[in-house]
Order: structure tokens, then C-alpha cells, then sequence
């Protein structure tokens, strides 16, 4: 097992230098957050039956508080290095997650996705009226070369953000596979296949989806907060029912009932957007129509497609 | 007026529907394209059939197919049906409005009030409406369809057990149900704009009000989109600065419905005149 993810860092660590043209990796850049984005938002809807529409709020802000960071890093006796920038964007998710996670998650079923639904919308038409902040459409700006070096290490071209982007989904990932596993990662899929049962048997299910919203958002945050650096700006358009929708299709499209599900559906459909997208203004009609497949026969997702074929190849 | 008008369907439905305000949308372009060919009260008619038709193959098809696996394969699949539908609506009429507009017929001042002047338009608007969910509310609380249609929604196996075939029950409630959004957006279009980003506007306000109203209420529903009206048309006259932010209440309006679906949530969870908790 452990042999298994050794051999895939490595292949991850070398797949930058596979391809040898620049945009091919802005592309994996691109594509490895929204896996982690992906990841984080299947804690919701996955594990917890949490189906939000709001998930783009704690990325967009994690985002947003980072690339202010960034910009202050510019300044001259500033200590904190971009690498590790991404901490303040987990951070600034797990602020937010804690504040609208309160208000969210005292329901459950149908009522969650239209709450959720009004806090992106507030926080999306805030983010419009708040310039200072928010920035105008353009957004808001820093350069991710500036601001002290961590051992030596800067992230100033596509490569180096790759690698930060690997380092810290490698963190991720082991975390968010570590918090299913313990018992309130246990606990919340109980609460989503049955939470009568397990309020009765004492645990109380409007905590237990409040701590994993958290969660949820925290990784969200960090997410945006590589998205920040990746990309050196943030625009309101990172808040809105549109982004959250996205993370919904890819963590959909991959499949939610098994942990790597959302990664294959993040490459999928970030590889539509960014390569169908040259062919065909009409790509997000494919999406669309090939997410409402999905849902109509194959709940799984393509997860579940590959685990079904791979039963029944390999079924004596 | 017309969110109101929208959020009652809705509630009567009984599934969460995200592309209600796709339909919506769909109508008003519809009936804009009979319009072209055939002029505005043809299109009265038809349009409304046309997404009627549209809904009960929705549900066939389907919303009946995911039915058994639960609500959140529903609302899934309307989701995925609003990206399909105004996709496919910018493909077919482009990206620009449409020039949709009220007909000549109607298009004149019907009085004037304090200098501004009345549209007959806004009086058909309402006459239509009122009509439309007078007639609504009488079938459905007073007659022994409204009985069936009533009882399918809280007691399907029962009413199933009773002889009545429930899933038709169901595909004709979603089909009136659509046929009247796209009917909203026939006479909703033209006195608006009809735009591709009509249902995204309208769509989450939807949602806000039927919340804040209380799940499954039909008369919360008229409550909180009245409310919803008055607040944030109301705040748009108020000229006092906000503490902290430096803008003016009347700056901030379009954030007020989910501010009071905020402050709803945490006061009151079940919604205004909501009688369950989700």
C-alpha cells in the first residue's frame, strides 16, 4: 500500500517535466486544485450528505485573504513566505466555515443547499459592492515573487507553484483520508445514512455536521488560497453559485462514494473546460448533459464505472 | 408579484425544483419566438403548453427515474437540467436579449398616479396572475382532484393503495407546475427583459423566500415574498450610512433577503409559518 503512494508521488512529481510546454502545466496547475478543492467539497456531500451549493465562499476567500498576503508581502520586513502562505488560507476558510457553517447546518435535507445557495449569493453580491476588498472585476492583484524565500525556496515560475501545489495537496489529501477515518469522520457518515439513530445513540447530529462543514471549508480555503498563488489574482467571479456549482459537477461526475471519485472528475472536467472549451463554445452543454447521465444511470460516477468494469473483467 | 407567483408553484410541486427558473426563462424565449411569427396572444397559449409538455417529460422520463433513490438525486438532475437549458437557450436565441416586448395592444397608459403613468401591461399582469391562483387554490383546496393531488404529496403509498395511479398524479402536478412558470415567463418577459441570465436572477430569490416562508407552506411563501418585497424595496429609499462599511443601507439592498434569510435561520429555523422542520 504504501509502495502504491510512493510510486504515485514520484509519477506526480514527474509529470511536470513529461511535458515539456508551459501552458501543459499551467493546465496540471489548475487541474491539481480543483482535485483538492474536489476533495474537500466531497467531505460534504460524500461523507456527510451535505449537498451545498455554497463551497466556493471558503475557497474565494481563502483566496482572497491570501492574495492580500501576498500583496503585503511586497513590503520590506515582511517574515511570512509565500510557500507557506497557503496556512492563512486554510485559515481564513476555517474562520468562515465556522461563522456560516453555524447557520447552515441546523438542517439538514432540502433546506441545506437553498442556505447555503443564500450565503453564496450574499457573500457573491457583497463581494460587488465591497471594492476595497473584493476589488473591482479585475479583482485583486499580488506578485507571488516577492516576500522573503522558505530555505531557499521562492515560488516564482509555473514549476515551483506545481511543486507547492504538490506539497501541500500531499498534506491534504493525508489529512482529509485521515478525518474519515477517525471516529467523527465515521460519525458523520452515520449521520448522513441515519441521523435519528445516531442522536439516539448520543451523538449529536448538528455538531457532527458542523465540525466536518468546518473542515469542509478549511480545505476549501487552502485550495483558494493555492489558487491565489497560482493564478496571482482573485476576482469575485471565484464567489458565485457558477464556481460552486462547478465543484458540485466534478465532484459528481467522478463519483462521491469513493475518496478518489472527485480527483478523476476535477481532471475531467477542468480538462474540458480548458481544451473543449477551445473547440466548442458550447462545451458546458456536454458538461451539462453528461452530468445528467451520470445522475440518471450511473450514481457512481466514473469511479464506480471503473470499479464495475474492473469487477466484472477480473470476476471468475 | 412574479416571484411570488413562482415561489407558490414551487411549494405546490413538492420536489425541489432547480430549473424552475429555467423554465421560466424558457417561456419568456418561447414565447417571444411565437410572438415573432405569430404575434403575442397565440403565444399566451402555446408557450405555456409547450413547457407544460417540456415538465411532464421531465418527469417521466426523468425525475421518475431517480425517484426511488431519494431526494438528492432529484435535485441533482434539475440541476444539471438548468445548465442544460440555458445552454441550450444561448445557443439557440444567442447571448443578448431578446427584443421581447409588451404588445401594442396593451401598451398605453391605463391611469395616472401622482404624475407617473399606470401601464395597462402591469394591470393584465396582475388580472392574470390573480386569476390564474384563484383558480389554482380553489381546484386544489376545494375540489376532489386538489383532494388526490394534496394527498399524493404527504401520503403517496396510500393514495396509490386507494386506486389512484400516483405517479401520473405526480407528473401532471409537475407538468401544471412548469406550464405555469413558463407562463410567468410569457408575461413576465416582455415587461422585464428577457435575457439568458434571467433564471440565475430570479432562481436564487426563489429559493430565499420559499426558506424563509417555511418549507412546504404555501401561505409562508406568499409571507416572506412579500416581506422580501417591501424590505428591499423599502431600503432603497433609506439614505442612512452603515456602520463600519461606509455605504448607505439603500446601497446594500440586494444583499438584505439573504441577510433576513440569515437572521430567519438562526431565529426562527423552520422558516416563518413553517410548521416541520426539515
Amino acid at each position: 500500500m504504501i509502495a502504491r503512494y510512493l510510486l504515485a508521488v514520484v509519477v506526480l512529481a514527474a509529470l511536470p517535466h513529461m511535458f515539456g510546454n508551459d501552458s501543459a502545466i499551467s493546465i496540471l496547475n489548475t487541474m491539481a486544485i480543483a482535485a483538492l478543492f474536489a476533495l474537500s467539497y466531497n467531505l460534504l456531500l460524500g461523507e456527510g450528505g451535505m449537498f451545498s451549493l455554497g463551497h466556493s465562499v471558503y475557497f474565494g476567500l481563502g483566496g482572497y485573504v491570501t492574495i492580500h498576503v501576498i500583496a503585503a508581502a511586497a513590503q520590506p520586513g515582511w517574515w511570512l513566505p509565500v510557500p507557506l502562505m497557503p496556512l492563512v488560507g486554510a485559515g481564513a476558510g476555517f474562520l468562515f466555515g465556522a461563522i456560516f457553517g453555524y447557520v447552515c447546518t441546523r438542517h439538514s435535507g432540502l433546506a441545506f443547499p437553498m442556505i447555503t445557495l443564500g450565503i453564496v449569493e450574499l457573500v457573491g453580491t457583497a463581494a460587488l459592492m465591497f471594492e476595497s476588498f473584493f476589488g473591482s472585476d479585475l479583482g485583486v492583484g499580488g506578485d507571488r515573487t516577492l516576500g522573503p524565500a522558505l530555505f531557499g525556496f521562492k515560488v516564482k515560475t509555473r514549476i515551483d507553484v506545481y511543486y507547492c501545489i504538490l506539497a501541500w495537496g500531499i498534506i491534504a489529501v493525508a489529512l482529509m483520508r485521515f478525518y474519515i477515518r477517525t471516529p467523527l469522520g465515521r460519525l458523520t457518515n452515520a449521520v448522513r445514512d441515519n441521523p435519528e439513530r445516531s442522536s439516539f445513540i448520543g451523538f449529536n447530529p448538528r455538531r457532527v455536521r458542523y465540525l466536518t462543514f468546518i473542515v469542509a471549508a478549511t480545505f476549501a480555503g487552502l485550495a483558494g488560497a493555492l489558487s491565489a498563488i497560482n493564478v496571482e489574482r482573485m476576482t469575485p467571479d471565484n464567489i458565485t453559485l457558477f464556481a460552486s456549482g462547478m465543484v458540485l459537477l466534478m465532484a459528481y461526475v467522478g463519483g462521491i462514494n469513493h475518496f478518489w471519485g472527485p480527483v478523476l472528475g476535477a481532471a475531467v472536467l477542468q480538462f474540458a473546460s480548458s481544451v473543449l472549451s477551445d473547440y466548442t463554445e458550447l462545451w458546458l452543454l456536454y458538461v451539462g448533459l453528461f452530468f445528467i447521465a451520470i445522475v440518471l444511470w450511473a450514481p457512481g460516477g466514473i469511479a464506480g464505472m471503473l470499479a464495475a468494469s474492473w469487477r466484472w473483467a477480473f470476476a471468475k | 408579484m412574479l416571484s411570488s407567483g413562482l415561489t407558490l408553484i414551487f411549494s405546490m410541486m413538492g420536489v425541489l425544483n432547480f430549473a424552475h427558473a429555467s423554465l421560466y426563462m424558457l417561456g419568456a424565449y418561447i414565447a417571444y419566438q411565437i410572438s415573432v411569427w405569430f404575434g403575442f396572444w397565440p403565444a399566451l397559449l402555446v408557450a405555456p403548453l409547450a413547457i407544460g409538455v417540456l415538465g411532464a417529460l421531465i418527469e417521466r422520463y426523468g425525475l421518475r427515474a431517480v425517484h426511488s433513490r431519494g431526494h438528492l438525486a432529484e435535485l441533482l438532475l434539475t440541476f444539471g437540467l438548468a445548465y442544460v437549458i440555458s445552454e441550450v437557450v444561448k445557443l439557440v436565441w444567442g447571448n443578448l436579449n431578446v427584443p421581447y416586448d409588451v404588445p401594442s395592444a396593451l401598451s398605453f397608459s391605463l391611469f395616472e398616479l401622482q404624475g407617473q403613468a399606470f401601464p395597462a401591461y402591469r394591470a393584465f399582469m396582475a388580472v392574470v396572475s390573480i386569476a390564474v391562483f384563484a383558480g389554482l387554490w380553489l381546484m386544489l383546496k376545494r375540489t376532489r382532484i386538489g383532494l388526490i393531488v394534496q394527498a399524493s404529496l404527504t401520503h403517496p403509498a396510500m393514495v396509490s393503495h386507494l386506486g389512484h395511479n400516483t405517479p401520473r398524479v405526480f407528473m401532471l402536478v409537475f407538468a401544471v407546475g412548469s406550464a405555469l412558470a413558463g407562463l410567468a415567463g410569457v408575461i413576465g418577459g416582455n415587461y422585464l427583459v428577457t435575457e439568458p441570465g434571467m433564471a440565475e436572477s430570479l432562481g436564487a430569490i426563489i429559493f430565499v423566500v420559499v426558506v424563509v416562508g417555511g418549507l412546504g407552506s404555501l401561505s409562508g411563501a406568499l409571507l416572506a415574498s412579500v416581506l422580501i418585497g417591501i424590505v428591499q424595496n423599502g431600503a432603497t429609499l433609506v439614505d442612512v450610512p452603515v456602520p463600519l462599511t461606509g455605504v448607505t443601507v439603500a446601497h446594500i439592498a440586494p444583499l438584505l433577503p439573504y441577510i433576513l434569510l440569515v437572521v430567519v435561520m438562526i431565529v426562527r429555523p423552520r422558516g416563518l409559518l413553517g410548521t416541520r422542520n426539515a
